[in-house]
């Protein structure tokens, strides 16, 4: 079967064999940490633009007295 | 392609560089050799780390060497691209520039205007498909050609030095010693794997992922080295079969029966030096390309047409990730290492952001530049190992240095550099040179790939040695 050469036969099997193995892997488990990481930076942007609406109205009315002891 | 052409060229001797760097990722991952104290140094890039041992003018040095050998080393890529295109869609190599062209386009579109996010999305994406193409393709090619015609055909064309390249005629023990000496050299110091290195959560993470993944370049070497034997299975050595009709009447009979018999991947080796002047520069740029088109040519006729939708896919996907990754990386080492002397202050964001993409874009012009009008001779592997080792030599001498020699100082870091770089800057020209072709075909790449780290290593050992105390002191 190996035709006298057993080290490439046997490298040649345990490539394939490997390969297959790594892209299943890679496969799932990629695409979920894909998706957790959008999803993370996502909520990120979401958070940061929630963030800057809630400080817009502070800071226009911290603009409009004109002093810094608007704040309440 | 050039995996599939060192299977064609050398059968499975051609896998030693796969063998060799697997087997560096692994000692190297298991000793932690050079690559702990780099990650837990806290540097960014290599330059960086080589900054704070010997000074801001080694770091920028090391970046301009770095880049250098990197985009002559890449510079084939696009072009290797096109070529593969062209072939298994049955397009007219003049049609190469228009392919090479749109590939660079699609690449850049996303590099440029998606940034990290984009590559890391599509890198994955590209992953899954390449590899369910190697995957089917590999197995068809086991089935339908079947491992004893495989076994025979390396036999028949190259003999026992076929399965082992200490005793193979083309290769042979300086072949495997640069091997050996520049795939460690590129697990220590190759800027995408080292990106990874210093991007992992700590010394252990990195560690892991070169123990882990090094079984990989096994693969990466042996599944398109099948494909390379199994076109000399089917196809043969038939150099003249890359000429027109037209081409091939222009050719004497003498010298047809010459280049017929050539040894495989060289054939214009059994002509004279006035033989091959002779001949019309685009026929000579068509034979030395016989060797890599081989496999594409013999995949156009051998893929049903399902999988060969497959194959362009999946080989597409290989070609536009490394592109992708390559220009990032090498775009951070000029924005970061080269270009920070000139930065006064730290620029905006919105700034940094503009000239990287702008750098990536010049990077993609010259790749498109570089492919047409460089014309590649011989084994592409030993191109790029030679280039490559521009910057590998002194790179990996400076690392070694860096961590585990005191002594070392920055005269030595500089001649290391200079030397490192000069010895295969020299060669090349050499190669490119008519007058001195001859010279450099009797060195070799290989030869001169090990003189390039001896003459790193000698720099910095004798550099650091004649610097005076007194200055080393200050």
């Amino acid at each position: 079967m190996t035709h006298g050469h057993w080290f490439w036969f046997f490298l040649t099997v345990s490539s394939v064999v490997w390969y297959c193995t790594i892209t299943i892997y890679v496969t799932f488990k990629g695409y979920a940490d894909i998706w957790n990481m959008l999803r993370e930076l996502r909520q990120q942007s979401e958070t940061a633009q929630g963030k800057e609406a809630s400080e817009r109205p502070d800071r226009e009315s911290h603009s409009a007295n004109g002093n810094g002891n608007s704040r309440p | 392609m050039y995996t599939a052409q060192s299977g064609y060229q050398y059968g499975f001797a051609g896998v030693m560089p796969g063998l060799c760097q697997a087997t560096a990722m692994f000692l190297i991952g298991v000793t932690g050799f050079c690559v702990k104290p780099l990650r837990d140094s806290g540097a960014m890039t290599l330059p960086e780390l080589f900054e704070r041992r010997f000074g801001p003018f080694v770091r920028w040095l090391a970046g301009v060497v770095i880049v250098m050998g990197g985009l002559l080393n890449m510079g084939v890529f696009l072009k290797i691209g096109g070529d593969f295109l062209c072939l298994v869609c049955g397009f007219d190599i003049s049609n190469l520039v228009w392919i090479m062209t749109a590939l660079l386009l699609l690449v850049m579109v996303y590099t440029v205007l998606g940034g990290m996010l984009s590559v890391l999305v599509t890198d994955f994406l590209q992953f899954v498909v390449m590899s369910l193409g190697l995957l089917a393709v590999t197995i068809m090619v086991l089935y339908q050609i079947g491992w004893e015609k495989l076994v025979d055909t390396v036999e028949q064309h190259h003999g026992v030095g076929g399965f082992n390249a200490f005793i193979h005629p083309s290769l042979g023990w300086d072949y495997v010693l640069f091997q050996i000496i520049g795939t460690t050299a590129s697990t220590l110091t190759w800027q995408t794997t080292v990106a990874r290195l210093l991007a992992s959560k700590d010394s252990a993470t990195g560690r892991k992922i070169f123990t882990q993944t090094s079984f990989f370049f096994v693969c990466r070497w042996l599944i398109p080295g099948i494909w390379g034997i199994a076109a000399l299975a089917t196809l043969g050595w038939m150099p003249l079969g890359q000429l027109s009709k037209e081409e091939l009447a222009n050719v004497p009979i003498a010298l047809q029966e010459k280049i017929a018999e050539s040894p495989i991947g060289k054939p214009l080796d059994s002509l004279s030096q006035e033989e091959r002047t002779g001949l019309d520069p685009s026929v000579v740029g068509k034979l030395n390309d016989a060797s890599l088109h081989a496999m594409p040519k013999f995949l156009s006729g051998f893929l049903p047409i399902g999988l060969m939708g497959l194959l362009i896919a999946a080989m597409l996907a290989a070609d536009m990730s490394t592109d992708s990754s390559y220009m990032l990386s090498w775009g951070s080492v000029i924005y970061n290492d080269i270009m920070a002397p000139f930065r006064k202050r730290p620029w905006s964001d919105r700034t940094a952001i503009l000239w990287n993409r702008c750098i990536v874009g010049l990077i993609g012009v010259y790749l498109l530049v570089f492919g047409l009008f460089y014309k590649l001779e011989g084994n592409v592997w030993s191109f790029m190992l030679l280039t490559g080792s521009i910057y590998l030599s002194s790179m990996s001498v400076l690392l070694v240095a860096c961590c585990y020699w005191p002594h070392a100082n920055n005269w030595g870091a500089l001649d290391a550099i200079i030397l490192g770089a000069a010895v295969p800057i020299v060669q090349l020209t050499m190669e490119k040179l008519p007058s001195l072709k001859g010279y450099a075909a009797m060195i070799g790449p290989d030869i001169a790939g090990i003189a390039a780290f001896v003459a790193a290593g000698l720099g910095m050992i004798i550099g650091s040695l004649i610097k005076p105390r007194s200055l080393s002191k200050s």
